[in-house]
Order: structure tokens, then sequence, then C-alpha cells
């Protein structure tokens, strides 16, 4: 038994060596290895693998998934599995030796009984075999490539079928690969010229018989010891593909023979793939013309012409950059450097088009001759971006042609107005209502205008659906439920959106959608030309960037307090257009976090080259607008009617967008009314409605004895009215104070409610009698009525909830101040607890933690809540989780417990700022806003208006003349 | 710690998910991420850095090669491939194959040589870099760099073989 050098020395070698310069390595390899073969063979092997490895796994792997284009050409995994082992027979043929793994499967030395001569065999890995018929076209294909005889191409000799075993048998040819030859060391030119013309020559035999390569690369070329080029593997990826094509529509296997091909194909040889290769079309002779390029520029230089860390890096580079032609040696002749760019041009029908040339042309050179010193030219780019420009022209002309007929003018004229149908699925029931309760934008257009994202919904479940503009039909995107504030990235090709709290992408073209981030309670988002996508996460209290790959999102420091909704960035990126629900449409520099009002009362901002475009109920309007100052410039114009605009009051969300090039989609409707009527349900979800007229209902709050009902009112502008629950008497009893939450003072005197007129501020009124309102505090008041629990907004941690006394002028305390967004606190009956609200954990729960603390907090929901209420007995909480009530029991003393969530009932009851129901003082009946039957249309059409700027333009010019006057 | 892998592991396939590759995020900055916020900071205490670093390193190559396992049993060989030649390369199953041999090869490597893949752990699943992995194992840069080279080497030729050659 042979004693296998240990581990401990042969690393001892191997550093020694290391340290030497490389001219002393094999010295040193001689002197410390002695006469030990076997010690001498690992260490140079593995000296070898050193130095390949070189790039190999340098990427950390989160960051690099794939190191294949580290590995040699040609590798694909080696599963560890062998079809065959030495000495194992085949037909006429025996093992001999596994050779490797190649694009095709496994290849062996194999010996050919009969014919008394070694061959290769390629094994087919048995999951990839052809079915017998398949296997039929394809032993016709072999044949035709097995009479291709040329010195320069490794014959095919047949085709081989026993045992479920499938295999080619293929000369033999010894030998290193052209890969291995310009891995170890650099190729003259004149050996570089020697090779490319054997190339040239076998590929022209092909070629004339009608049959391409379609998988040239420098591991599918071998140098034989005497210097004659075989070129292996001829024509067999495609004849593979020709059985796989025409046999696909009768088989439902999707892994199919090509694809094994392709799995070689793609590692080896997707820097050989010619551009329209790797865009998947049909190829023909002039792929191997661009592959022959390739081949040699490697050859010239040592490096492919086209790189990549992964592959789509790789096809990147092949479909957009130029090869470095700094790197061809200098003495390269410059006719062999016009032949490359000839073969290396990406548009298939300037590229030289018949390998013949390319014969000719290294016959031609002959002995070298120096050229002049090749610079890098820029010409070369500026042609390839003008010929991006001219495609990207060529597309959207040819876009003009199917919309219009003909490309117009921009002239109000032209102004064109289609609809679409909105398939059997139906817009999002209930006001378009999204999971916040607050409506949200459910439309998106591709910046070129060809394609528009929208939302529809299924049994309650929304999806996004693509409707490219030239098909009737949209189709649904797969793994998007829960959809809603669709945005298009800058190229048109990705759908940014929002689900399950994430901020999601899916490509146009089809495929998964990609988690992003964690986008919590998101109102929506905008991607900007830089790559980065700006959300509007927590209501829009945090909006914040993120990469369009993902990774840590970065949340802009907000000057002062606010929500800032639906941003749209502006061009430049250095500032967006944000809605602020209470106060309008404004500028937000995502530098410096400063917000500047625009326009008072309005929602929906967006920019229109020259004009803010943005929304008021059942309006859009424009003003004009100077980017540069970020300033209005003229007055405001109603510039659509009968747009559908989501909430009442200020802040309204328009169903409508717009292209770069001015193509508006809208939903039509306008603004609706939300009507709801206030109804008593009990703890079985019984129905008892008030004797009150349907009217729009916002908020309600039951005073302590149960006996009346303060609720604020939009009719159109928000105030507080009181119902007398015994009389049925209802009362107005503010008068345009704008309040947007409304609660009792314990003792039951006075009516608390904090307004979003005035700066934000809090008031009072009292229960009866007519008086204005006086500067008061707002909250949740401890039993004695003598503190009250807010909750105040931080720039750097949003909401927080802070207690402060009623009277005198001590100033707030922090109560619970973390990153996350606390709201709802509710002081318990005994005024020793607070359950509040808080979305740390992704999604708003209930938790409950001592007064004043310290101690720990006990999460009572267990699947989401908000809006918690604690009966006035204390032994019980309420909350609600959408359209569910549910009630924990707890015990306040002597320590606290909670048991699990319970349902109570279920019911469709309005969801909306931060108080929806209340409990009577007996904790059996609950009070809540049931919705009325919608009073506006739903929508079943997408309204599209093409060259809408032209419109837009027109209405504010002529409005602009009439303020001249 | 199957709370945190979880989390991690939901946290890693969102990247493994992107289909491009140049993001810069380091592993033990999502795997610190991840504790922080599932066990809250003040309950944290590592031994040391040392051991902090060596679990993301650890709980990264879990993750990875779990993943790796998952996409090889939901896809097929080649169809991702398929896929990958009308534009959308990148997140095609092969790769999967290679972690999975890596780790393999990792495995083996570690019964001869505990120190060369433990190097290999931090520097290619924690994405630490070279001084990093140095102050970690308390040794000395240069032989960081050295076992580095030769951890690589051992691998590349036992991956790219697929033939035992080495020791046992």
């Amino acid at each position: 038994m042979i004693d296998t050098p240990s581990w401990h020395r042969v690393k001892e070698i191997i550093e020694g060596v290391l340290q030497r310069a490389p001219a002393a390595r094999a010295a040193t390899i001689q002197q410390m290895c002695g006469d030990d073969a076997f010690l001498r063979a690992e260490v140079e092997s593995l000296l070898e693998a050193i130095e390949q490895a070189s790039n190999f796994i340098e990427r950390p792997a989160v960051q690099s998934q794939s190191f294949s284009a580290s590995l040699p050409a040609g590798w694909i995994p080696d599963l560890g599995r062998r079809a065959l082992e030495p000495g194992n027979a085949l037909g006429p043929y025996t093992i001999v030796e596994f050779l490797g793994a190649g694009g095709m499967g496994e290849v062996y030395r194999a010996r050919d009984a009969n014919l008394n001569r070694d061959v290769a065999l390629k094994v087919r890995p048995a999951v990839f075999a052809l079915d017998a018929d398949r296997f039929a076209r394809f032993r016709r294909e072999a044949q035709i490539l097995a009479a291709l005889n040329h010195p320069n191409i490794a014959a095919i000799y047949g085709l081989e079928n026993s045992d479920g075993v499938q295999a080619l048998v293929l000369e033999l040819v010894e030998g290193p690969t052209l890969a291995d030859r310009i891995a170890k060391s650099r190729i003259s030119v004149n050996e570089a010229l020697s090779i490319a013309r054997q190339i040239a020559e076998g590929l022209e035999a092909a070629h004339k018989r009608g049959i391409i390569h379609s998988d040239l690369k420098p591991a599918n070329i071998k140098l034989r010891p005497d210097g004659t080029v075989k070129i292996l593997d001829f024509g067999l990826a495609k004849a593979l593909d020709a059985v796989d094509v025409s046999s696909a529509p009768s088989n439902p296997e999707p892994v199919t023979s090509s694809s094994i091909s392709h799995a070689g194909l793609i590692f080896g040889t997707a820097a050989y793939m010619s551009p329209e290769q790797a865009r998947g079309e049909v190829v023909d002779k002039r792929a191997d013309v661009w592959a022959f390029g390739c081949v040699l520029y490697e050859t010239l230089t040592g490096r492919p012409a086209f790189r990549g860390q992964a592959i789509e890096d790789i096809l990147e580079a092949v479909l957009n950059q130029e090869p470095d032609w700094s790197l061809i040696p200098p003495e390269t002749p410059a006719d062999i450097l016009k032949l490359l760019r000839k073969s290396l041009e990406k548009n298939a029908d300037r590229r030289l088009h018949d390998i013949a040339d390319a014969r000719i042309e290294i016959e031609d050179v002959g002995v070298p001759t120096p050229m002049r010193i090749p610079r890098k030219r820029h010409w070369p780019v500026v042609l390839a971006l003008a010929g991006i420009a001219a495609v990207a022209i060529i597309t959207s002309a040819f876009w003009f042609r199917i919309r219009l007929g003909s490309p117009a003018p921009e002239t109000a004229s032209s102004v064109k107005r289609l609809q679409i149908r909105l398939p059997d699925a139906g817009p999002p029931e209930n006001g378009w209502s999204m999971p916040l309760g607050f409506a949200q934008l459910l439309i998106a257009i591709s910046p070129e205008g060809t394609r528009v994202a929208y939302v529809l919904a299924r049994q309650g479940v929304t999806q996004l659906y693509l409707h490219e503009l030239d098909k009737l039909q949209p189709t649904p995107i797969p793994g998007t439920e829960g959809a809603f504030g669709p945005f298009f990235s800058p190229d048109g090709r990705w759908i940014g959106f929002f689900a399950e709290n994430k901020l999601k992408k899916v490509a146009v073209s089809g495929g998964e959608p990609i988690e992003l981030c964690a986008a919590p309670n998101a109102w929506g988002g905008s991607w900007g030309t830089d790559g980065t996508i700006l959300f509007a996460t927590d209501e829009g209290r945090r909006p914040t960037k993120v990469s369009e790959n993902g990774g840590v999102p970065q949340p802009i420091l907000i000057i002062g307090k606010g929500a800032f909704t639906r941003p749209d960035i502006l061009p430049g990126g250095k500032a967006a257009i944000v809605s602020n629900p209470l106060l309008g449409v404004g500028v937000l520099s995502l530098e410096t976090g400063e917000f500047r009002l625009l326009v008072a009362d309005a929602g929906g901002g967006r920019y229109m080259p020259g004009h803010l475009v943005f929304a008021r109920p059942g309006l859009l309007l424009a003003a004009p607008f100077d980017l540069e100052r970020l300033a209005l410039t003229g007055p405001e114009t109603v510039v659509l009617e009968a747009v559908r605009t989501e909430l009442e009051g200020v802040a309204p969300e328009p169903q409508a967008v717009f292209s770069r090039d001015g193509t508006l989609v809208y939903a039509q409707g306008g603004a609706p009314r939300n009507f709801t009527r206030p109804v008593w349900v009990d703890r079985q979800g019984k129905v008892q409605p008030l004797d009150m007229p349907a009217r729009s209902y916002r908020t309600l709050s039951l005073s302590p004895d149960g006996r009346m009902l303060a609720l604020i009112i939009a009719d159109p502008r928000n105030d507080v009215w009181v119902q007398d629950l015994e009389r049925g008497a209802l009362t107005q009893r503010t008068f345009g104070a704008e309040p947007e939450v409304v609660t009792w003072t314990p003792d039951g005197k006075r009516i608390a409610f904090g307004s979003r007129r005035y700066g934000k501020r809090a008031f009072s009124v009292p229960r009866d009698g007519s008086s204005q309102p006086d500067p008061f505090v707002f909250g949740s008041f401890s039993p004695d009525g003598e503190l009250v629990a807010t909750v105040q907004g931080d720039p750097s941690t949003g909401l927080d909830l802070f207690v402060q006394p009623v009277k005198g002028t001590q100033t707030q305390q922090p109560f619970l101040r973390t990153r996350f967004t606390e709201a709802g606190p509710k002081f318990s009956p005994d005024g020793r607890w607070i359950a509040y609200g808080s979305d740390e954990s992704g999604q708003y729960e209930i938790y409950v933690r001592p007064y004043p603390g310290p101690g720990s907090k006990w999460q009572i929901s267990n699947d989401g809540g908000v809006h918690v209420i604690w009966s006035r007995d204390g032994k019980e909480l309420f909350y609600r989780n959408g359209q569910k009530w549910m009630s924990v029991a707890v015990n306040l003393a002597p320590e606290f417990t909670a048991a699990m969530p319970r349902l109570l009932f279920e019911g469709p009851y309005l969801l909306v700022g931060s108080q929806s129901y209340d409990v009577s003082p007996d904790g059996q009946r609950f009070v809540v806003l049931e919705p009325v039957e919608a009073q506006i249309a739903p929508v079943t059409h997408l309204n599209i208006v093409l060259n809408w700027f032209a419109d837009v333009k027109r209405r504010v010019g002529s409005a602009s003349v009439q303020t001249r006057r | 710690m199957p709370l945190v892998y979880e989390e991690l592991r939901r946290r890693a396939a969102a990247y493994l998910r992107q289909e491009r590759t140049d993001h810069t995020l380091q592993p033990t900055a999502l795997v610190n991420e991840a504790y922080l916020r599932l066990i809250g900071q003040e309950h944290v205490v590592w031994q040391n850095r040392a051991h902090f670093y060596g679990i993301a390193a650890q709980l990264m190559r879990r993750i990875l090669v779990d993943h790796a396992r998952g996409h090889r049993r939901g896809k097929r060989f080649g169809a991702a491939v398929r896929v990958a030649l009308d534009e959308r390369v990148g997140t095609s199953e092969p790769p999967d194959c290679e972690l999975l041999l890596l780790d393999q090869a990792l495995h083996e490597l570690a019964a001869i040589d505990p120190q060369q893949a433990q190097i290999v752990e931090l520097r290619y699943f924690g994405g630490l870099t070279e001084t990093e992995v140095a102050n970690v194992l308390t040794v000395s840069r240069s032989t960081v760099t050295r076992e580095w080279l030769i951890a690589k080497g051992w691998l590349y030729r036992r991956i790219t073989s697929g033939q035992q050659r080495s020791l046992p």
C-alpha cells in the first residue's frame, strides 16, 4: 500500500513554494519533495489549482450566487453520479476512463473493439435521455453531422443507445483545448492566426453544407500536439434543439433535451453568444462568425472579449458593450483588427457575412506587419449609444403607428380618448379601500406609455394585472395577491408594488415577484432613474429610500412632523412631489427632509414637464411649475373632470396616472360620498340600527353614561355633532372646526377633539349649550381626569406615546418612544395600565404596558389589531382586526394576565381614523358605522387620453392669459 | 437560535431573489439586524466578536445551502436555464448545485484542516475581509492570506476534478 502524503507536509511545502519567486519554485519543489513522487504530484496538482482558483469564491456568497464564471469554460456541476465506470461496456465500446463533464454530459474515453481505436463517448445523463421517438430524430440529425468530413472538425462516428444509456460516439482528439492553452501562457500573434485560420476553414466547410456550430468557444476547440486544430461538438447543440423544438407541443415535460445543452451553453458560452442568440432569436451562420471573433479576440489577448462576474453581467456586456480593443497586442496586423471589429459587429446584418472572408483575410495577412499603436477609440461606443437611441425612436414610432395610425404632432386636436374595459374581476370593492382603510392608487402606466398595470380584486383578494396597450386583454401577474399602489421602473420593465406590508417588484416579462424590503402600511412609491425607489411607509410618516435591488431602506429624516404620501420623484432625484393628507400637495427635499406646501387642500400631486398636476375631489388640476425654483408660477386650472378620487375632503387620492409622453389613464367617477349610519351590534353580531339618517359620519365616541353619542360628520367639512340616544335629537356642536378625532372627558361634561386646523391642536366644547371651542387636550383620559395619554409625532421616531396633566403648565412626559409607530393609547379603568397599538412587529398589534412603568409589555392581539378599548370594568379588552371584533379577557390585579383573543363578531363596518367604534358601558353592545351603499358607480372601464399634455397646456395656457388680463 | 434562523432565512431569501448581484450589504450586518430585531439589543451578549462572526457565517452558510437544496427540490435542472435565454438570467438553478458542491467540499476540508475551513466560512459565507478574519481568529493577516489561497485551491480542485484526488 502506498502511503498518502500527510496534509501537514503538503501544506508546509506549498507554503514554502509560495514564498519563492515563480522562477525558483520548480527548484524548491524538487528540493523539498526529494524523490517522493506522490508527494510531488500532490504538491504540483494543488499548486496548479491554486493558480487557477485566483478568482474562485472571491466574492462573498450572498453577493454572488454563482462562482461559475471563475470555473473553467464548459464546466457543469458534477453531482457525483457517473453513468459509467471503467470496464463497463456500451455496445461495442468498453469504457477506459472518465475524461470530464462537458456541456452535453459526461465524456469518457472508450475502446472500440471492432475498429481497434479509442473514441470519445459523450453520455447523456439519464434524466435527460431522449425518448425513442426523439432519439430516432436525433439520430437523423446526427447522421447529417456525421457526414461532415473535414480535418479541422472532430468527426461524429455514430450514436449508441443500449441499456437506456445514450451516447454519442466521437473522434477522440488528444491534446489540450484552446481554453487550456489560453490559460497556460500567452499565444503569439502568428500562432493565434494559425489557429484562427484552421477554425475558419472548419467553419467554412460546415457552413457550405448548411450546418452551423452555434456553440463555438475555446473549450470546444482542441489543439493536437501536431498543431492541427479540431473543432468539437459541431452542430450538436442545434441538433438537439431541433429535435426538441419540433416535439415541444406534444411534450408536456418542461425539462427538455435542449435544456442540458443550454445548461452547458449558458455556463460556458454566455461569453461567446452572439447578441441575437442572447436575445433568444433564431440564429444563423453569422452567430458562428461572432463566436469566431470572440475566440480570436481571446486567443490574441488571453481574455474573453465579454466578461462579467455573473452570467447576466456577461450577457449585458455582449448586448451593450464593446470589447476592450486596447488589449489587442500592438503587433497585430491592422487588417486583423478590422476583421475582429467586423466579426464582433452587434448588428448581425452589418457583421462579416461569410467566414470564408475571415479565412481569406488571415491568409492575405501572411507575415504580420506592425500596426499603429491602438488607442481606446470612443467612436464605437458613441455609435452603440446612437444605435440604442435609434432603437428607442423606432420603438416609439412603431408604437405610435399602432396607436394613432401615424405619428402625431403635439396639438390639442391630436388628443385622443379611448376606453379599456376591465375584465370580469372587478376593482376592489368598498371604495377601493386597501388594508389601511385609506384608498390607494391602483393604476400605473409605464413611462413610455405602452403598458398599464392595475389592481383588480377577485373574491376580495387584489391582484396586479398587466395590460399591454397593443393587446385587448390584460394578464394577471402571478404572485401579486394583495397588491396595491403599483408604479413602474423608469425603463418600464418592472412594476413596483406593495403587498403583505412589503415593497416588491415584478418583471413585466414575467417571473416571481421579488421582495425588496419591509414597507409597513405603505402609501405610494416612485422609482427614480438613479435606481432608488422612494416610498412612504407608516401611512406616509416615514418616506424611505431603498435601492431597486433591495437592501437596507434609508428613511428620509423629515424636518418637522407630518405624513407624506404618494411620492413622485422629480427630475434630478433631489426632491419629490408628495401629498400631505392634512395640508395638501408640496415638495419634499430628499436631501434636507424639508417640506414646502405648494397647493393647499389637494392630493395626488404629480410632475408633468413644466406643470404640477394634482387633485381635488373629483377633479384633476394643473398649474405651471418651475422645476428650478420648485415653485408654482401661475394659477391652477381644472384640466379633467369626473375623475375618480378617493377620500373626501382634503388630500383626495385620484385614480389617474400619466406617462412621460403624456398618455393619461384614469378611472371615471368623481368623488365618492361614503355615507354611513351608526348601528348597534351585540356580542353575537346582531345588528340594531339607530334611528339616524345616512350621512358622512366619520368617527364616534359614546359618553361615559352611554346616553350621548358624539360624532364627526363630514358635510362637507368635518364638525362635531352630538346625538342624544334617548331623545333621538342630533345637534351640531362645532362650526368649521374640522375635528379629526373626538372623545368625552371622564366626567362626561365636555367633548374633546383634535383638529387639523389651527396647526393640529386640541379643543373642547361643553356637552350642551353654545360656546366656542376652548383650547384643551386630546387623548385618552385617566379615570380621575387628571392625565391624558396622547400621540405625538417625531421626525426621528415617528409616532410616540406621551402622558401629560390635563391642567397646569407641566409638560408632557414620554411614555413610549421607539422608532416604530405607536398609536391609540387607552388608560385602563384603574389608571395603572395603558393599552395601545404598535407596528413594531411589522403590522399593528395591541399591547399593554404598566403606567407609569417601568415594566414589560404584554402582547394582546396575535394576528394584527387596531383601535383598542377597555371595558368599563377593566376585565376585557376589545380591538378590531380588519372586519373582526375581538375580545381578550384580562386581569389587572394582583398581576396582569391576558387570555387568548376571542372572536366576537364580524362585519363590514367603516374603518377610519383612530376610533371606528365604541362600547356601551355594560360591554354588551358596540356602536359602529355601517357603510350605506356607495353613491358612486363602480369602476368598469379605464379611460385613456393620448397626448393629454397638449390638452393640459392648452387649458393652463388660456387660464394664464385670463389672469393676465 | 431557530427563531433567528427563520428570520435570517427570510431576509437572505429576499436577497437571493434579486436579479443583480452588486449589492454590498455584509452578511454580518444582516445577521446583526436579525438578532437585534428578534431579541432586542439589550439581551444579546456575545461572548466575543469571534463568537458573533462565527455564528453569523455559519448561519449564512446554512441559509444559503438550505436555499440551494430547496431550489433543487423545487425546480428541475435546466428549466431555469431555458428561461435565462429570454433575458432573465441569474436566478437559475445550477449555481445552487455549485453551492451544494462547495458546501460538501468544505466539510471535507474541515476534516483535514479545520482552520482553513473556518477561514473559508468566514470569508465566503460571512463576507469578512482578510483583516477581519485575522482579528476574529486572532492570527496574523499573512496567515489568513496564505491559508485562504491554499484552501481555495484545494476546494477548486475538489470541485472541478470531481474526483477524490486528494487526501481523505
